[in-house]
């Protein structure tokens, strides 16, 4: 793989697996699957997740070669310690966090120069965390948060990996409108995070 | 799943009343269309700067008038924005690029300041964002993608001459003849 990338290049196309296979295996006598899937699919459901993970992936893709390291080293680990938190009770998150972080993510898109790696590191991890503590379980014995969070937490894996691979696909063409289609998104996600933003500080 | 099904109806009537918000205004379709045909006139970079601009700074006017900080002359500055733009692709004006980025920023906050103040309580904030941002985009780019036409000497004539009528619609909305 040109990328360098530890994962397989046909990976991304397992999110479409999952997608099919929560459709096929909804009424499964498996225990344990229904809040498995569940947890797979929750970012998907969460309009603010999917946009800090689009903001985020494209940040990451649009400079090539791909560079998945920030996404094991900070966005893995951080995002398990706040899923994990949310287990213990959690900790509240302003609504207005996801806006700020989609905000910066989207912005740095459109800028789209590469940031220095402190403050990447700084920025996916603030992500991480942030979805992360906003994906709390709320009902359900201690089998069922584990695996509604495992599986939210392989799901925001994939998801941003595969937003990342994909823009990096396009980055990696050198055509100079696939570059500003990308920073185009990245104010588009600039602009809904600063509404959404306003609409969190309205509350 | 019946509580969901509530959450979904309220998720897409956000989407759509957010999509459709940009597009019940002639005053405000023909000043997005004008970024977009002004941006192709000038080329790039400003192709494409313009309509990553005027987003992010009408959502930021968006945000103000979601938390009720008033501005002056909305309605006037908004149908003024339809005629300095309108002229702009009218005279093909071809200002340094950063007076461009200003006067579109400028306007853009009046635009977004009147969505902002308009907004349904009702809706769903982050799909209305979606659909409000997502609606004005698609008028940038259809402006863009008319605005493409100048490459043909027949093109530049059709730009220029869309370029007036948006300044004539500008104008009315100016005087009163038409009402936002």
């Amino acid at each position: 793989m040109r990328h360098g990338a530890p994962f397989p290049g046909r990976l991304p196309k397992l999110l479409l697996v999952f997608a099919v296979s929560a459709n096929a295996h909804a009424h499964t006598a498996m225990e344990g699957s229904n809040h498995f899937t569940g947890g797979i699919l929750h970012p998907l459901m969460t309009p603010a997740h999917m946009l800090i993970l689009l903001a985020l992936g494209v940040a990451l893709g649009q400079h090539v070669p791909l560079r998945v390291a920030v996404l094991l080293r900070v966005f893995a680990p951080f995002a398990a310690i706040a899923l994990a938190l949310t287990a213990t009770g959690g900790i509240p998150l302003h609504p207005a966090a996801l806006a700020i972080i989609a905000l910066v993510a989207g912005a740095v898109v459109a800028i789209g120069r590469p940031l220095a790696p402190l403050a990447h590191g700084a920025l996916f991890a603030a992500g991480a965390v942030a979805i992360g503590l906003d994906s709390g379980v709320e009902t359900g014995g201690a089998a069922t948060v584990i695996t509604t969070l495992l599986g939210t937490w392989i799901s925001l894996l994939l998801f941003l990996y595969a937003i990342a691979y994909y823009a990096s696909l396009a980055a990696e063409r050198k055509r100079k409108w696939l570059d500003i289609a990308l920073r185009v998104a990245g104010s588009w996600i600039a602009a809904i995070s600063l509404l959404m933003l306003a609409f969190a500080l309205r509350k | 799943m019946t509580a969901s099904a509530h959450t979904e109806s309220g998720t897409i009537g956000g989407f759509v009343s957010g999509f459709r918000h940009p597009l019940t205004g002639l005053d405000h379709i023909v000043a997005m269309v004008a970024v977009g045909l002004w941006g192709a006139y000038l080329g790039a970079p400003a192709m494409w700067l313009l309509p990553v601009i005027f987003p992010v700074v009408m959502a930021l006017g968006g945000g103000l008038g979601v938390l009720g900080v008033p501005l002056p002359a909305v309605e006037k500055c908004i149908a003024l924005s339809g005629v300095i733009l309108g002229l702009a692709v009218a005279f093909a004006a071809r200002p340094p690029l950063w007076v461009s980025a200003v006067i579109v920023g400028f306007f853009a906050i009046f635009h977004g300041h009147a969505h902002g103040t308009e907004l349904p309580e009702a809706a769903n904030a982050m799909t209305y964002a979606v659909g409000f941002v997502i609606a004005t985009g698609l008028l940038h780019l259809s402006g863009i993608a008319l605005g493409l036409l100048v490459r043909w000497p027949w093109g530049r004539m059709v730009v220029r001459t869309g370029g007036v009528a948006i300044a004539i619609i500008g104008f009315g909305f100016l005087f009163g003849i038409f009402k936002a």
